[in-house]
């Protein structure tokens, strides 16, 4: 008997102090288990870091670009990539590597904001159809309208009716892209609100309000995260690809696709001034993807394979 | 089932309706003249005046749109086009081949390529191989299409001047058209196979099927492939619907005389009736594609209501969709 | 090792299929078009009496009195004929008329029409249908211009070979305006028998008819062969392949894939040039692009700024980059070859006068504007240079640039500052060169909202004047007077780029309506 029990004592300290250390290396809050397994997964871990290096890049552009991004010089046109400009020269003289960088804040810019706005009113729109029935079906309605016309073709449609520019090519960008958040959100509430925990909160007399902001909400963000890191890619590529058919931001603008639009002419003989753009998209799109695959991976781990 | 399906065909009018009453509004906003245009600089307002009055962009709107949708409902007549004077429908049935042709080979090429490398890079998890496969597939997914089918034709047209940058008289002229949407799309198809299969790869039955002695070939096609089809079919369908948009770069490039160009042509030349209804009609296509899609799921898998795992936007997409469905379904019985 | 050979063998059979699924599929589709779009293209070439034309433009419909596009023209001249036409040098010359005169009061044009003209169709053209056709024509939108002048009442048909034009005023312009492509002959039985479906299968006098085509995509033509110039055209087939992409028309003549491309693009004529399988055709035409000046609101309603920007801009450096050495530096109001073209000088960079005229104004220290422009490269490209070489005097520019359609509402609507535009005078002569500015012409009120009613009076006078050295005098003072109101800042005369195999012989640019004749072509 007292050999026993000591025997158990003994494992019960044992395994206590394996399970602070296990506390010690691995943090326990959700978010601090995420991260680690964020890390864990090499790609998304640098895809992060580009995207953190092009942001501060974006910022730092009137700083760090060696020339103006609008600088004629009729001295140097169409260089191909030398010692002086890195990224050769464009049809004015202007440095391409310079235009890449600035170009950066708006692709930034427009990806980032685009998302924010699409997210915000695709969520609340989703929670809410989610969340009242008589709604849902006028809602889901009006989403599967929007969402039968493929994305691209509703942007092009939208843009041309505002006509380009920044702001309109945003605004098509957003409305186009509002159907995926309604819908995940929408389904994703749909889970939760049959959860035992919405059912307590509801039977102690919360608010709806309360319910969907504070019990919800909150349990729903991890798809709509890992389809915003998307989104992002997603905008850039759509206002590129807007840009470049002539529909989204006008050059002298160094908006990637519409910089890759105006070399296509010289496709032949300087290939430099398509070649440079698209990479760019390409790599900004790649780290956004990887990255978005990383948060997938580390907010649900039963999808990790 | 039958039920079902007429159920299935009956909600996607409405859908239709919206389509039409959304591009029909968008164009009509747009602050362009199309009898303005037509006539060129040399116009006077008179003669302006005079075309809007025997195009009927004089009518108020809701006329305009009535007009159209009555069209479209009572004798299939998507109207005429303001650039061409001739028959809208019968300008998309000579270009919708085109579009149709490449969407469909670009898809058989996507689907072959991707499940097959999908296959390879779930057998061979953590490999060399597996590594090469998810850059490749995600460099695929990243590629802004219009770049992509700058540099095949940089590459094999220009340089190496193998293959037509341009035209569709024969086999050679899809070759390039055909591998860029068809890249973007085995590399969407190969995430979706190589997780769904990892996903039954570790399941019960296979440990069984294993345990049984069955031949790890066997296993792979008779057990995993068929548990993990579901998922990949919904990205094919889906996939489809998205090449059908990415379709009208590609042409715009390719100057392939299909619907995207037109559209595209449609909305540089103010063309109201011709931009409407490609739109509609590619939605229209996108919308069957699904149905099909859908009865198709409940003759593979009568269970269908399992999630699909795997890629979180097509996973959402589908799940939303089902959902919606099921919901929509409940609340009748 | 099982595994391996198992999976390879998967591989190879699901890719067999694939490429299976991918022929089938491809020999499947192709619609029911005669043409069949499976053909190579290289058969067909084979016996090289087919000439094949890259072109930017589907010519949208066969109705020769639609659409007011050049390229459309340049498809539809095959295959309609004008009663005259214009020649390289701005003359008028016969076509289907063999000669014609003015009455004694100038108010009456009798056409002789050639004998033996013979229809697609087999039948001979008349009088007869020269006024149907003019009469359909003068209520077609974009045709009917052509005809304002026209007295119907007094316009008849005199015999089976003459016919008489009449006009409610003397007005000299009006056999150039005859010289028009929309103002083709059609047969007047062929469209009342076709019951409205004349334009799909069309009956001209042309040197082709046409014999298949795909929608917006390849349009077959073939010889007619009672045509009325003996021995023409030379050329069996041609086909009109529609490559929108001006890069790919260069691609597709370099590899073969067409032996003659219109609308080369400027960035590719060193390349051309220099390839001796290839031949370039350059042009001046008949336009002219300008700077135009929006003038009933600041800050371009006062002259002197006008005039500032005029002599702060150096349109020669400008002009040399955005048109990528192509394009003459413009020398006046109006292309050269234009008769009512005066050698007056233009402006000048000058600086100092520039910030002159700017402190006089009283903006010694600049001002801020925004200049517009259509999304065509080289208008866009010279945008941006004009926005540089302004900011060095302090003028602020933004561009705006825009996609055709916008523009058009943009400047109907009178919002700009000024723009960038160009204008083709299709009559070669000065009244329609000139009349842009004449108050009651509305496109140019759109432009420029700019009025002067003693330069209305003198083109109104320059039109009903017979003698052409006193109508070319008025001319030069209309001229001197937009020179000093600096209305508009002329900046280049567009050339006319074609490019074609150099096995091709007999091709030339057409300058007044860029839409080269096919039938003196022929393969050496």
């Amino acid at each position: 008997m007292t050999a026993s029990s000591k025997t158990m004592d003994q494992k019960m300290a044992a395994a206590e102090a394996k399970r602070k250390k296990r506390m010690k290396k691995k943090p326990t809050t959700m978010a601090g288990e995420t991260w680690h397994r964020f890390k864990k997964n090499k790609l998304a871990y640098i895809g992060m870091w580009y995207l953190i290096a092009m942001v501060v890049i974006a910022i730092l552009a009137p700083v760090i670009a060696p020339y103006g991004m609008d600088d004629q010089n009729a001295d140097a046109i169409l260089l191909t990539p030398n010692a002086d400009h890195w990224f050769g020269t464009d049809n004015f003289g202007r440095d391409i590597l310079s235009r890449i960088l600035y170009g950066s804040r708006i692709s930034l810019m427009v990806g980032f904001a685009t998302v924010v706005f699409s997210m915000t009113i695709g969520v609340v729109l989703g929670a809410l159809a989610a969340y009242y029935q008589k709604l849902d079906n006028v809602m889901m309605r009006i989403v599967d309208i929007i969402g039968g016309i493929p994305q691209m073709l509703l942007a092009m449609a939208i843009a041309a009716s505002l006509g380009s520019g920044l702001r309109n090519m945003m605004i098509a960008v957003i409305i186009s892209t509002i159907p995926q958040y309604a819908r995940i959100t929408r389904s994703s509430v749909l889970t939760i609100k049959e959860s035992e925990y919405v059912e307590a909160a509801k039977s102690i007399g919360a608010s709806d309000g309360h319910i969907i902001f504070q019990h919800i909400l909150p349990n729903v963000m991890s798809p709509i995260i890992v389809q915003s890191t998307l989104g992002v890619a997603n905008a850039i590529m759509a206002s590129a690809t807007l840009s470049f058919m002539g529909l989204g931001i006008q050059p002298p603008s160094p908006e990637w696709g519409a910089m890759l639009a105006a070399g296509r002419v010289y496709l032949r003989d300087y290939p430099h001034m398509c070649i440079i753009p698209g990479v760019a998209l390409l790599l900004i799109s790649y780290a956004l993807n990887v990255l978005g695959d990383g948060f997938r991976d580390a907010f649900d781990p039963r999808l990790k394979n | 089932m039958l039920k079902y399906v007429i159920k299935r065909i009956i909600s996607m009018i409405p859908v239709l309706l919206g389509v039409i009453v959304i591009v029909f509004t968008l164009m009509y906003v747009s602050p362009g003249d199309p009898a303005a245009l037509k006539l060129g600089t040399e116009a006077t307002p008179e003669a302006i005046a005079q075309l809007r009055a025997e195009m009927g962009l004089d009518r108020p709107y809701l006329v305009q749109l009535g007009d159209y949708i009555l069209g479209v409902i009572t004798r299939f007549d998507l109207g005429e086009s303001y650039r061409t004077g001739a028959e809208v429908s019968a300008e998309i049935v000579g270009r919708i081949g085109i579009t149709l042709k490449l969407a469909f080979i670009s898809m058989a090429v996507g689907s072959v390529l991707g499940i097959a490398l999908g296959i390879l890079s779930a057998v061979k998890q953590y490999s060399f191989i597996d590594k090469i496969m998810t850059v490749f597939a995600l460099f695929g997914i990243s590629t802004p299409s219009f770049w992509l089918a700058l540099m095949l034709i940089l590459a094999f047209s220009v340089n190496l001047g193998w293959l037509p940058a341009s035209g569709s008289y024969g086999l050679r002229y899809w070759i390039l058209p055909c591998a860029t949407l068809g890249y973007q799309a085995a590399g969407i198809i190969m995430r979706m196979t190589r997780s769904s299969m990892l996903e039954s790869i570790r399941q019960d039955f296979v440990t069984t099927a294993r345990a049984k002695g069955q031949t790890e070939g066997k296993i792979i096609v008779r057990h995993v492939l068929r548990k993990a089809l579901i998922p990949i079919i919904t990205a094919i369908g889906n996939q489809f619907c998205y090449l059908l948009g990415g379709a009208v770069l590609v042409e715009s490039v390719f100057s392939l005389p299909g619907l995207g160009k037109y559209l595209v042509d449609g909305i540089s030349n103010l063309d109201f009736p011709a931009v409407t209804s490609s739109v509609l009609v590619i939605a229209l296509i996108s919308v069957v594609v699904m149905l099909v899609l859908d009865i198709l799921y409940s003759f593979v898998d009568p269970r269908i209501k399992a999630t699909y795992q795997g890629d979180a936007l097509f996973k959402a997409r589908k799940k939303a969709l089902k959902e919606g469905g099921e919901v929509a379904h409940d609340s009748k019985q | 090792m099982k595994t391996k050979r198992f999976l390879a063998m998967l591989l190879a059979v699901v890719t067999i299929l694939g490429c299976l699924a991918g022929c089938a599929s491809s020999n499947g589709g192709g619609g029911n078009n005669t043409l069949d779009p499976g053909a190579d293209i290289g058969e067909i070439r084979s016996s090289k009496d087919t000439l094949i034309v890259g072109t930017p433009q589907d010519p949208a419909n066969f109705d020769p009195n639609d659409n007011a596009i050049q390229m459309v023209w340049a498809f539809k001249k095959n295959i309609y004929e004008t009663l005259v036409t214009l020649d390289n040098e701005g003359n008028i010359v016969p076509m289907l008329a063999e000669s014609w005169e003015y009455s004694d009061d100038y108010m009456e044009l009798t056409f002789h029409l050639r004998q033996g003209v013979i229809f697609h169709n087999g039948e001979e053209m008349t009088a007869e249908d020269v006024l149907f056709s003019y009469q359909r024509a003068s209520e077609m939108a974009n045709a009917s211009p052509s005809f304002t002048m026209v007295d119907w009442d007094n316009t008849r048909i005199v015999d089976e070979y003459t016919i008489v034009i009449a006009t409610k005023q003397v007005y000299m312009p009006q056999l150039n305006y005859l010289a028009f492509p929309l103002t083709a002959i059609f047969s007047k039985k062929a469209y009342e028998e076709s019951g409205g479906d004349f334009f799909k299968a069309p009956i001209g006098t042309g040197p082709y008819k046409v014999a298949n085509y795909i929608s917006g995509d390849t349009y077959e033509l073939e010889a007619h062969d009672q045509y009325w110039e003996e021995g023409k055209p030379y050329i069996q087939h041609v086909i009109f392949r529609v490559i929108t992409e001006a890069t790919n028309r260069t691609i597709e003549l370099e590899t073969g894939g067409v032996d003659l491309i219109y609308e080369a693009p400027a960035s590719d004529i060193e390349r051309l040039s220099s390839n001796e399988d290839v031949v370039v055709y350059r042009d001046t035409s008949l336009n002219t692009n300008f700077i135009l000046f929006r003038c009933d609101h600041a800050p371009f309603d006062n002259q002197l700024l006008r005039q500032a920007v005029a002599y702060a801009v150096d349109i020669p450096t400008a002009i040399e980059t955005a048109y990528k050495g192509t394009g003459v530096v413009a020398t006046g109001w109006c292309s050269p070859s234009i008769s009512g073209y005066a050698d007056i000088g233009v402006y000048e960079q000058d600086l100092d006068k520039a910030r002159e005229l700017m402190a006089e104004a009283g903006y010694p220290d600049g001002f801020s504007c925004t200049l517009y422009t259509d999304t065509t490269a080289e208008r866009r490209d010279l945008a941006e240079i004009l926005q540089n070489q302004l900011g060095e005097i302090g003028i602020d520019c933004k561009v705006e640039s825009m996609e055709p359609v916008a523009y058009q509402g943009m400047y109907a609507r009178g919002e700009h500052d000024f723009m960038l535009y160009g204008l083709t005078i299709t009559t070669a002569e000065g009244d329609k060169a000139f009349r842009w500015w004449h108050s009651e012409n509305t496109m140019g009120q759109q432009f420029d909202a700019w009025s002067d009613p003693e330069y209305d009076a003198l083109l109104d006078e320059a039109a009903a004047t017979i003698d052409e050295d006193a109508r070319n005098e008025l001319y030069r003072q209309a001229q001197e007077m937009l020179k000093e109101a600096c209305v508009v800042i002329p900046t280049v005369h567009r050339e006319i780029l074609s490019a074609a195999s150099a096995s091709l012989m007999g091709f030339e640019n057409d300058l007044g309506y860029e839409s080269p004749l096919l039938k003196n072509c022929y393969f050496a």
